[in-house]
C-alpha cells in the first residue's frame, strides 16, 4: 500500500468537507470490501476518513418511523438487535447469510450498501422494503434505496458526500418478510442469486433480487395480488426485469433458472406465513 | 507516518507507524506479537483473527490506526505463564489440531464467540468458525473440543 493520511472527524460535516477536497479520499466504516481493494491496489486512495468517530452514525434505534441505522452500525449489531428479528425478519436473514461472523464483526450494513455489488445481501431485502437513506452533504438530505445503485460497484453519491444512516419503515401490521440467498456452498459465500420478497395482505407484493443484474433489483407487484395466476405473473415479471451474466460463481442460465425458483418460493412462503 | 496508543493484551504501547499498516502488520512486525498468523490478507481464511474489545475480528481488515482506543486480545494473552486457557486445554486434550496454522485464529474467534454466546448449538458453533479455515482437522476434534468445553463450563451446550 502507498503512503496515506488518516482522519478521524468527530463531526459530520468536518467529513463532508474533508471529503469534499480530498478527491483521492475515501471513507472507511468496517472496511471490509476497502481493506481488500486497497490490498490489491485496485484503489489507491491518498486519505482515509474513518467516520466511526461521528456519534450519529453509531445510532440503531427502532421507533414509530421504523428502524434507523447509522453508517457505523455492523452487521453483528442490527442482526443483534431485537426488533429486527421480530419486525424485519428478511433483514434478519439477510444479515445471517453476510460473510463470516468475525467480517459480521466489522462490516456495516450501510457499507454494503454503498459498495454497491450486485451481490450485495442486504440490498435485495432493503429496496423491497422500501428504504431510504440520510446522505450527508453540505446539509443531510435524503434518497431512496431504489435511486441509489448507478451500475455494478456504482452509487449516485456526489464528491464528498457519504451515507449517515439508513431508514426502514415500520412494517404494516402482519406484513412479511423474507430472504434466499443461493451460494455454492452451504458456509460463507457470495451469491448466486437472493431473493428477498415483502408481503402484506394490505396490497404490498416486492421482490429485491441480487446477482442477476449490474445493480440490485427491485420488482414491484402490488397490482398482481387479486390475480388467480398471481406467482406465475410475478415469476414472468420478474425474469423480465433481471439480465444476469455468466461468471465463475454459475451461468446466465442457472441462474435464471435459480431466480425462477426462489421467486416462487418466496411468493409461497409469504403467503402461507401471512396466512396463519 | 502517525503517533498511536495501541492496547494490546492489557499494554500500552506507544507507536510510530505508517497510516497504512494493518493490525495484523503491526501486531507482527512491530509487537512481536508473531502468534497471529497472516493466511489470504483478505479476511476469507480467519488465521489472523484477534478480539477487539472482546469482539474477534479479522486482524488484517483492520486499520491499525483504527484499533487506538480499542483494547486489542491476541493469542499471547490468553494463557496466564505456563498457564493455559481452558480452550488451549481443551484444543490439547482433542488433538483439534495438526499444523497449527489456523489455531490461534480460531481459539480467538472461539473466544469471542463464547463470550457473546456460552450455550451454542453444534449448528451455531460451526456456523460461529466457518471464517476460520482449516486444511487439517477437517473440523470435527474443533467441534467436540468446544462442545466438550462448553459442557465443562457448566452449561447445558450438549442438548440445546
Amino acid at each position: 500500500m502507498a503512503a496515506l493520511e488518516y482522519i478521524k472527524p468527530t463531526d459530520s460535516i468536518e467529513a463532508y468537507n474533508i471529503l469534499k477536497n480530498n478527491p483521492g479520499a475515501k471513507v472507511i466504516a468496517g472496511g471490509t470490501d476497502l481493506m481488500v481493494m486497497m490490498r490489491n491496489e485496485s484503489i489507491k486512495p491518498e486519505c482515509i476518513v474513518d467516520i466511526k468517530g461521528i456519534e450519529a452514525t453509531h445510532i440503531l434505534r427502532f421507533d414509530e418511523n421504523g428502524l434507523y441505522i447509522g453508517a457505523s452500525c455492523t452487521a453483528n449489531e442490527v442482526m443483534n438487535f431485537g426488533p429486527v428479528k421480530e419486525y424485519y425478519p428478511g433483514l434478519y436473514d439477510a444479515l445471517k447469510g453476510l460473510a463470516t461472523y468475525q467480517v459480521r464483526n466489522r462490516a456495516t450494513v450501510v457499507g454494503n450498501l454503498c459498495n454497491a455489488s450486485p451481490a450485495a445481501d442486504t440490498a435485495p431485502v432493503l429496496l423491497a422494503m422500501g428504504a431510504y437513506l440520510d446522505i450527508q452533504g453540505p446539509a443531510v438530505w435524503q434518497k431512496p434505496l431504489l435511486e441509489f445503485f448507478t451500475g455494478v460497484k456504482k452509487n449516485s453519491l456526489s464528491q464528498g458526500e457519504f451515507v449517515q444512516g439508513l431508514t426502514v419503515p415500520r412494517p404494516e401490521p402482519g406484513e412479511k418478510s423474507i430472504y434466499y440467498k443461493k451460494g455454492r456452498i452451504k458456509g460463507a459465500d457470495l451469491s448466486i442469486v437472493g431473493v428477498a420478497g415483502v408481503f402484506s395482505r394490505k396490497g404490498k407484493l416486492r421482490i429485491g433480487l441480487g446477482s442477476v443484474y449490474t445493480t440490485p433489483v427491485l420488482v414491484v407487484a402490488d397490482d398482481l395480488l387479486d390475480k388467480d395466476d398471481l406467482k406465475d405473473r410475478l415469476v414472468e415479471r420478474v425474469l423480465n426485469s433481471i439480465n444476469p451474466i455468466t461468471d465463475t460463481r454459475a451461468s446466465r442460465e442457472y441462474r435464471i433458472d435459480m431466480t425462477r425458483y426462489y421467486t416462487f418460493k418466496v411468493a409461497e412462503d409469504l403467503m402461507r406465513e401471512a396466512s396463519i | 507516518m502517525k503517533d498511536i496508543i495501541l492496547k494490546v493484551n492489557g499494554r500500552k504501547y506507544n507507536l510510530r507507524i505508517d497510516e497504512s499498516m494493518t493490525l495484523l502488520k503491526v501486531l507482527r512486525e512491530e509487537l512481536e506479537l508473531t502468534g497471529t498468523k497472516e493466511g489470504c490478507g483478505e479476511g476469507e481464511c480467519g488465521a489472523c483473527t484477534v478480539l477487539m474489545d472482546g469482539k474477534a475480528v479479522n486482524s488484517c481488515l483492520v486499520l491499525a490506526c483504527e484499533a487506538e482506543g480499542h483494547d486489542i486480545t491476541t493469542i499471547e494473552g490468553l494463557a496466564d505463564g505456563e498457564l493455559l486457557s481452558d480452550i488451549q486445554e481443551a484444543f490439547i486434550e482433542h488433538q483439534a489440531f495438526q499444523c497449527g496454522f489456523c489455531t490461534p485464529g480460531m481459539i480467538m474467534t472461539i473466544k469471542g464467540f463464547l463470550d457473546e454466546n456460552p450455550n451454542p448449538t453444534e449448528d451455531e458453533i460451526e456456523e460461529a468458525i466457518a471464517g476460520n479455515l482449516c486444511r487439517c482437522t477437517g473440523y470435527k476434534p474443533i467441534v467436540a473440543a468446544v462442545k466438550d468445553l462448553v459442557e465443562r463450563r457448566g452449561n447445558d451446550g450438549y442438548n440445546r
